[in-house]
């Protein structure tokens, strides 16, 4: 008799134990995606679903210096959200001071990424593409074992990565939760896509008459809303790919492949925000984007891979472009800028 | 109601019983017990000297491997797949000679077979922890993937002294993903009580001889890619031999 009438006392009393219990164990709170119109779907990674909490651990580790071994450097050291999250540079530059064989590309949309990243789509996932620069010897040059029992050290790292993974600090969980940073990062609001969406005023005459000859002779490689068909293509840069040095950097996608076929291709990077991401090229040559629209007028060079598309049926190469439609092609590149980007 | 609780009690002893059935098939332990060598000589690293089928001498300052999708081949020939199984086995590390399986189906097998590498799948997707985190240092920074097998050293006929060879990549045109199949000498008898253990010879000198010798004056380096063909398709038969099997 007596002992039933204290269950419910206790039960009472131990109630607030249990919320106690449950704000500790307290889930990450899934990342709601906002497809925008014109746009897929993007895929969701079931192996590594965003959540905010996993994007803002993400965007600390992005930005956290003490990533790389002597400090001096974070992620964004050559992804400058200013940028387009670019660097500026020709090629960028790390922790070793040499010049990397690259051009920093940009990070948005990533969300909708296939085929690989990396210039010749080495890396299969973002979250793989993360230990390359974390750990390169000319990059963050950084021992993930290192890394890992830093991170171990800083409480707020501990109860983040607890809260977004379940578990301790493990080096999968690092490149998980840069990956869910980087594809948060969403460009599809510039005046281009104002106008799309039927705000004629958005753009200017110029500009509208620059997407007409963009859609005319750019849009086979940089396709869609995402402004590139996301495959690689040989653009007449070079004439020859028979240097092996550094392990094949400079033959394009044929280091990855080694078919002959891919030598000289490099992915196709976005038109979006182009303006902000000087220089141009996988390797940075180009210093302006009147540089790379003479390339496609005269610059082209022959080889046997280069696509096809260069050609036209008497086997003449370049873009027959005046020049007043290269200033209209200039002024509606400039319109792919989102400006609300810079704040990100 | 009296009933309906008995019924329903009697129901769920029978479902435990028989989950729990399904769950207690017995294993046992199995120890593998790797040993690297060189044409018999067992490996030193730096301080041994050794030459290459070519007759390149060389010496090997770093030398890993992984082992994965371990199966015991039972008398009938069925395959007993051990899940999870990947390790890393690396010289510098004698502890990583020494595979403790803890969960070999008890029974009497003819044979074992593992992939030389990591399967096309868990190097792009899954869990990265213990053998396979990146951390290792054998994971690519440049393209998605495991190196399988990596030898390192120096070498007088190499045009910069040094060798590299990484082994690993899984497209089609360069896949480097091997899989062994060893007879064991005589049966292995795992059961429940003390480990049961198979001692295997793993020789270095099979990466270059085989189906092509190998000269370090034209190929002294590979990260994957057709060379690193080459280096698998030598290893695949003779990298190991089994050696004494001990029943408990």
């Amino acid at each position: 008799m007596k002992r039933r009438k204290t269950l419910p006392y206790v039960v009472l009393l131990l109630l607030p134990l249990l919320f106690l219990g449950f704000e500790a164990v307290r889930e990450a709170e899934p990342f709601i995606f906002k497809v925008p119109p014109g746009f897929p779907a993007p895929e969701t990674d079931p192996e590594n679903p965003m959540t905010m909490e996993g994007i803002k651990l993400g965007k600390a580790l992005f930005f956290d210096k003490s990533l790389s071994k002597d400090g001096s450097i974070s992620c964004a050291s050559c992804h400058h959200p200013e940028k387009a999250f670019t660097d500026g540079l020709q090629a960028s530059v790390g922790i070793s001071g040499k010049k990397l064989p690259r051009n920093s590309p940009t990070l948005f949309n990533l969300a909708w990424n296939m085929n690989g990243f990396f210039w010749d789509g080495g890396a299969e996932t973002l979250e793989s593409q993360a230990y390359g620069p974390i750990s390169h010897t000319d990059e963050m040059g950084m021992d993930l074992n290192s890394l890992l029992q830093q991170l171990k050290t800083d409480t707020k790292y501990v109860l983040a990565f607890r809260q977004v993974f379940n578990d301790s600090i493990r080096s999968q969980y690092i490149v998980k939760a840069l990956a869910q940073y980087q594809k948060s990062l969403i460009s599809v609001n510039s005046r281009y896509d104002q106008f799309m969406q039927g705000d004629q005023s958005a753009l200017s005459g110029i500009e509208q008459e620059g997407l007409i000859l963009v859609n005319r002779y750019c849009r086979s490689c940089h396709a869609g809303e995402l402004f590139t068909d996301q495959q690689f293509h040989n653009n007449g840069l070079d004439s020859t790919f028979s240097n092996e040095d550094d392990e094949g950097v400079y033959q394009g996608r044929y280091r990855i492949t080694y078919r002959k076929e891919d030598l000289g291709k490099y992915r196709t990077p976005t038109l979006r925000n182009v303006a902000l991401t000087a220089p141009y090229m996988h390797d940075g040559r180009y210093a302006t984007l009147e540089k790379v629209l003479e390339h496609y007028q005269s610059g082209i060079r022959r080889s046997a891979t280069l696509d096809n598309q260069f050609t036209d049926r008497e086997g003449n190469t370049g873009l027959p472009l005046k020049e007043n439609e290269k200033c209209a092609i200039l002024a509606f590149l400039k319109a792919l800028t989102e400006k609300q980007l810079l704040y990100e | 109601m009296k009933k309906l609780f008995y019924l329903a009690a009697i129901l769920l002893m029978v479902i435990l019983a028989a989950a729990k059935n399904e769950k207690s098939l017995a294993t046992g332990n199995v120890q593998l017990l790797f040993e690297n060598k060189v044409d018999g000589i067992p490996m030193k690293l730096h301080t041994g000297r050794y030459r290459n089928a070519n007759g390149d001498d060389f010496t090997v300052s770093a030398f890993k491997y992984y082992i994965s999708n371990i199966s015991f081949i039972s008398k009938t020939g069925v395959k007993v797949k051990i899940p999870e199984s990947y390790y890393l086995l690396d010289q510098e590390k004698p502890g990583s000679l020494q595979l403790d399986l803890s969960n070999v189906p008890l029974g009497e097998y003819k044979g074992i077979s593992f992939i030389i590498g990591v399967d096309s799948l868990r190097n792009l997707r899954g869990e990265q922890k213990g053998a396979l985190d990146p951390a290792n240092k054998m994971y690519w920074s440049w393209k998605t993937g495991y190196i399988f097998l990596k030898l390192t050293g120096e070498s007088s006929k190499s045009p910069d002294g040094k060798i590299h060879f990484d082994v690993g990549g899984i497209k089609p045109e360069t896949n480097t993903i091997r899989t062994q199949e060893l007879s064991f000498s005589q049966p292995l008898k795992v059961t429940g009580n003390k480990a049961a253990s198979v001692s295997i010879n793993t020789d270095a000198a099979q990466l270059f001889r085989g189906k092509e010798t190998i000269d370090f004056s034209s190929m002294y380096k590979c990260m994957g890619g057709p060379k690193a063909v080459k280096i698998a398709d030598n290893y695949m038969n003779g990298l190991f031999k089994i050696g004494k099997i001990q029943n408990p």
